[in-house]
């Protein structure tokens, strides 16, 4: 009978909606009249006589009420459970700490870390020795909070996209990653910004081990590293370990969701926070837990 | 000798008939359930007014599914019970009263709940804005009439779907 409702309701919206929400809400009220004017009409049909009249001490309201307990009970468990945990859900802050094992250290909270601009007269560190960068490497090297303005070019071609010929020349990558990236910490380090700046070296996915048929390097997902640096973390170690190919992991398994986990918890920001997209609550990372060792 | 083989063909048939038709209605309400929402999404999107109408429609349609639930489990064993110990024409009384406690029931919480709706859709969603609160407010008043409107429309398929007698062998 549903349809009924659903069917009026749906006409009313495309007719009369687009100007007014609660156009709908009276289209949902029109659908459920409907729905009964069609119900009665059926059950008049088969011979159902409205009875009108009702007194609390009737004999026949306490009989109706005496067989209705016990399967009104039953039935309405269920879906009166699901209304009521709906509710509680709902009544849940945001930002409730659901993970007790969590506890950051007093003085996160005012340490939001980020990319910080070089103060006025810093100058920056020279490269690091053996340091000849390609335009993008410099940029990033010299001022962290300013993006190259020039496109780059790329010194094996194709970027870290190596596919095919793109990995023969995969060491020069490396090479100006390696580089620009200890320039950056020393250059970091040198201005006391390094505490207060987390450096996030990431990929959405890494490569496997074997070649693909155009001689370079496919996708995998199954296995990957990522850096951190600084932040105030007690970096310089390696978190879990893969075979010795690097196609799987075989120790201590940090999942992408966790290492958003970790990246929010540097930076004074609860993991388990929800947002809200009105009353939709939608968590800021994916249930993730953030890697508790580099922070103890 | 089986189950099947000791009803009469006609009953048979009228049985096949009768599930056919529940199948397809419930197939229809999901899909027009659909139809629905997809209307709604067109004309509004995703936003403020969007937003509003889904909290504001969540007590009264949860409360409407609370009682199509028992219409489906309670009331036809309770109206087949009672028609068994007092006959089938005596079952119009029951209904009735079911019919009418439906009605005075949802009227009297669709009536307190408008009288309370902004601080029930504040505390149904502590996400929403003050702005947003208000207008599911005034959204929700509309919608906690669907209440007493249907929740009898919910009940009266419990007596629509009896083994009702032919309507012509009753008096009228």
């Amino acid at each position: 009978m549903n349809v009924v409702m659903n069917g009026v309701a749906a006409s009313a919206v495309a007719v009369f909606a687009g100007v007014d929400i609660h156009i709908v809400a009276w289209a949902y009220v029109a659908g459920a009249a409907a729905q009964l004017a069609l119900v009665a009409g059926m059950a008049w049909r088969g011979g159902f006589r409205f009875v009108p009249g009702f007194a609390l001490g009737d004999a026949d309201l306490r009989e109706v009420g005496k067989l209705s307990v016990l399967p009104l009970a039953g039935a309405g468990l269920n879906p009166v459970a699901r209304v009521c945990e709906q509710l509680v859900v709902s009544f849940l802050p945001a930002g409730v700490d659901h993970h007790p094992q969590l506890r950051l250290p007093a003085d996160f909270g005012h340490r939001r870390l980020g990319l910080l601009p070089l103060r006025d007269g810093d100058a920056p560190a020279e490269a690091h020795p053996g340091h000849r960068p390609g335009r993008r490497g410099r940029g990033a090297a010299r001022d962290p909070a300013r993006a190259p303005d020039d496109a780059g070019h790329f010194l094996n071609g194709s970027g870290w996209d190596t596919h095919n010929e793109g990995q023969l020349k995969q060491h020069l990558l490396i090479k100006e990653l390696d580089s620009a990236f200890s320039t950056l910490l020393t250059d970091l380090e040198r201005n006391k910004l390094l505490d207060t700046t987390l450096v996030v070296v990431a990929t959405e996915f890494g490569r496997p081990p074997e070649f693909d048929s155009g001689g370079g390097r496919g996708h995998q997902s199954l296995a990957f590293s990522m850096v951190l640096a600084g932040g105030g973390l007690k970096t310089g170690r390696v978190i879990g370990r893969t075979d010795e190919i690097g196609r799987t992991i075989v120790e201590h398994p940090v999942t992408v969701p966790d290492f958003h986990a970790t990246i929010h918890c540097a930076l004074g920001i609860d993991p388990h926070k929800n947002l809200f997209a009105g009353d939709r609550p939608v968590p800021i990372t994916d249930h993730g837990n953030p890697i508790l060792e580099i922070f103890s | 000798m089986t189950a099947a083989s000791t009803i009469p063909a006609a009953g048979r048939s009228r049985l096949v008939r009768q599930s056919a038709l529940t199948t397809l209605a419930a197939g229809a309400a999901v899909a027009s359930g659909l139809v629905l929402d997809a209307s709604i999404a067109s004309r509004f999107g995703a936003g403020r007014a969007t937003d509003a109408f889904f909290v504001a429609a969540r007590i009264p349609l949860g409360l409407l599914a609370v009682v199509m639930v028992a219409a489906n489990q309670v009331l036809v064993p309770m109206f087949s019970t009672w028609m068994t110990r007092k006959g089938r024409l005596a079952s119009d009384r029951p209904i009735s009263l079911v019919l009418i406690t439906i009605l005075l029931g949802s009227s009297a919480l669709a009536g307190a709940a408008s009288l309370v709706a902004y601080p029930l859709m504040r505390l149904s969603a502590p996400g929403l804005g003050s702005d947003e609160a208000h207008l599911a407010a005034s959204v929700a008043r509309v919608m906690f009439p669907a209440g007493p409107v249907g929740g009898p429309g919910r009940g009266l398929p419990g007596a629509a779907q009896l083994p009702l007698p032919p309507s012509r062998s009753r008096p009228a």
